[in-house]
């Protein structure tokens, strides 16, 4: 009988053990449906590039895309570099990869599939797009193109000037820009040079320093001005704009010396040691623009009058 | 989870359950409050470990288009200006500033930027050249920005994006036919690109080849349409990934357009020369 009843209580106790098992099994599925039911709050960013389609001279719509943008990678818009394998190897894999067509370039440029020189093909530091053969408008300007194909200097126009053997822009070439970059503000000027002109220490926004107010004193009492020898002051400040604060009196207060202890931040209210005799409070601030702003107030001792 | 909680208290088992389920939680899901978790995670780690190495991969996680929870611009933008305050020569930089300044609007700053970039890196960073060939013809400076096209091209030729930005600023300069040599090409190699297919149709309608032109768009239609929002973020990497149903809506509208705008021009075309005696 009492094995018997021993045997209940243990099943009971598991039971209990199971449901207590279950509970925290539904309070774990509950915090994690909890969790993805939180609604993304963030807006979206709208670039530049969304929605954004060109027309072409007659009107239809072209779509630039920007695959290759992150740094040191051509993302997902190069053919996979299986396609530099023989054609037998990538079909293992199920890459179709073409043979690439003839070069028809001229002058046997081969940089396929644009025909463009490498620089130290074509004389004259041309711009040699598709060919060597020096359209006018790719010799330097001032200079034009020789029957044998060369550029020859011949005259500045308007708007240029002459520099040795070169024509150089009197207008400007840039639009002059202030920018930032981290905490640093840059200029680019009118000849499109750019350097940095200013370390901002408060930050850099929108082209320029984030410029600081300076300290303003809000609240400056001593109270009462004027007390019997041996009664306390009342001492309060409130600034903005300010690093740090400290308030000291002449006689000790607020520097650490006495029981009042170190007086000190941009706000602050505090009692003062018994005065025995004229006291001095002074505040001295240090702003965030690096200016110094004090104040100072006087507690006077009452006179004592002796009737003679 | 039976012997767990006969052998410590209760209380203790459901707090410790509770800490646990905070702590864990997070890394189960990618939305905001794993968001909240890492941001806090890695501006405790950037205050006691302070380096322009962590502050540009800071930065890197929060401008990734495949990462929809961390993305986030200005908080990229302020790790990559805490690098530049450490490390101003710090690698690539100056490249990804000048992408967030493009993606703004801000083109001006972005070229300055991305100038600064390339003399810093010259020709070791093609893909430099590339963000400032997209800079300029959104400037509207096809010339300069064909350059750089062609610059990226050299090291990349068959770069399908690269090809058909080339191709849009050669269009853009009234240069279809150069347009055309670029596109034509490349197209073996991406048979099936909507955003090439769709350039390619519009260079060829330019050059009032209209019939090929509606095959092209055609080609493109079907193609816009199987376009994922993944496959438009890799076309567009910087990008928020919220936006990119807007993205693909905007393509499709754009292939749709243009089938319309062929195919009325193949219309009138084929009338005027069954008029013609």
């Amino acid at each position: 009988m009492t094995k018997h009843l021993h045997k209940l209580k243990a099943h009971a106790r598991l039971f209990h053990v199971q449901k207590e098992a279950a509970f925290a099994l539904i309070l774990i599925v509950l915090t994690f449906v909890l969790l993805a039911a939180l609604p993304d709050t963030r807006q979206p960013f709208a670039s530049s590039e969304v929605q954004f389609t060109d027309s072409s001279a007659s009107g239809l719509a072209i779509v630039p895309a920007s695959c290759p943008s992150t740094p040191d990678y051509a993302g997902e818009c190069d053919p996979s570099p299986l396609c530099n394998l023989p054609s037998a190897v990538a079909a293992l894999f199920g890459i179709n990869c073409p043979e690439p067509p003839p070069n028809t370039c001229d002058n046997g440029a081969s940089n396929y599939p644009t025909c463009t020189f490498p620089p130290n093909t074509c004389d004259n530091g041309a711009s040699n797009y598709p060919t060597c053969t020096f359209p006018p408008n790719t010799c330097p300007i001032g200079y034009i193109l020789g029957d044998d194909g060369v550029c020859v200097f011949n005259v500045c126009p308007s708007g240029y000037e002459q520099e040795g053997n070169q024509c150089v822009s009197i207008t400007p070439a840039c639009t002059p820009l202030n920018y930032c970059v981290g905490s640093t503000l840059w200029h680019r000027n009118a000849t499109c040079s750019t350097s940095p002109i200013q370390a901002c220490s408060n930050g850099c926004t929108a082209g320029g320093c984030i410029e600081v107010a300076p300290p303003g004193v809000v609240v400056w009492q001593v109270r009462p001005p004027l007390l019997n020898a041996g009664e306390r002051a009342n001492v309060s400040w409130q600034v903005t704009g300010v690093l740090s604060c400290e308030v000291t009196g002449n006689n000790g207060d607020g520097t650490g010396s006495n029981e009042t202890g170190v007086w000190s931040g941009a706000s602050g209210a505090q009692i003062s040691s018994p005065i025995t005799a004229q006291t001095i409070y002074t505040l001295t601030c240090i702003g965030l623009d690096d200016s110094t702003v004090t104040r100072s107030a006087t507690v006077n001792i009452t006179p004592i009058f002796q009737e003679l | 989870m039976a012997w767990l909680v006969t052998s410590i208290s209760r209380r203790r088992f459901y707090i410790a359950a509770i800490v646990l389920l905070v702590c864990v939680s997070p890394f189960f899901y990618d939305g905001p409050v794993l968001a909240l978790y890492r941001n806090t995670h890695e501006s405790l780690m950037y205050r006691l470990f302070p380096s322009s190495e962590r502050a540009f991969a800071y930065g890197e996680r929060h401008f990734n288009a495949r990462n929809p929870s961390s993305y986030d611009v200005e908080r990229a933008a302020y790790f990559f200006g805490k690098a530049a305050d450490i490390d101003p020569t710090f690698p690539y930089l100056y490249h990804e500033l000048a992408r967030i300044a493009f993606l703004k609007g801000e083109f001006e700053t972005a070229m300055a930027l991305i100038n600064m970039q390339i003399a810093q890196m010259g020709d070791k960073a093609p893909n430099s050249y590339y963000i400032r060939a997209l800079i300029e013809g959104y400037m509207g400076e096809y010339a300069a920005s064909a350059k750089d096209y062609e610059y990226f091209l050299q090291s990349h030729p068959t770069n399908w994006a690269a090809v058909n930005d080339y191709a849009w600023v050669l269009l853009k300069a009234e240069r279809s036919q150069d347009a055309l040599a670029a596109i034509e090409p490349v197209i073996p190699y991406w048979p099936d690109n909507p955003w090439l297919l769709n350039t390619y149709a519009t260079a060829l309608y330019e050059t009032r080849e209209y019939t090929e032109a509606l095959r092209a768009a055609q080609k493109a239609s079907i193609a816009v349409s199987n376009l994922s929002e993944t496959e438009w973020l890799q076309a567009y990497p910087g990008n928020d990934p919220k936006i990119a149903s807007k993205g693909v809506a905007a393509f499709k509208k754009a292939v749709q357009d243009n089938i319309h705008s062929i195919t009325v021009a193949l219309a009138s075309s084929t009338v005027q020369s069954t008029v013609k005696p």
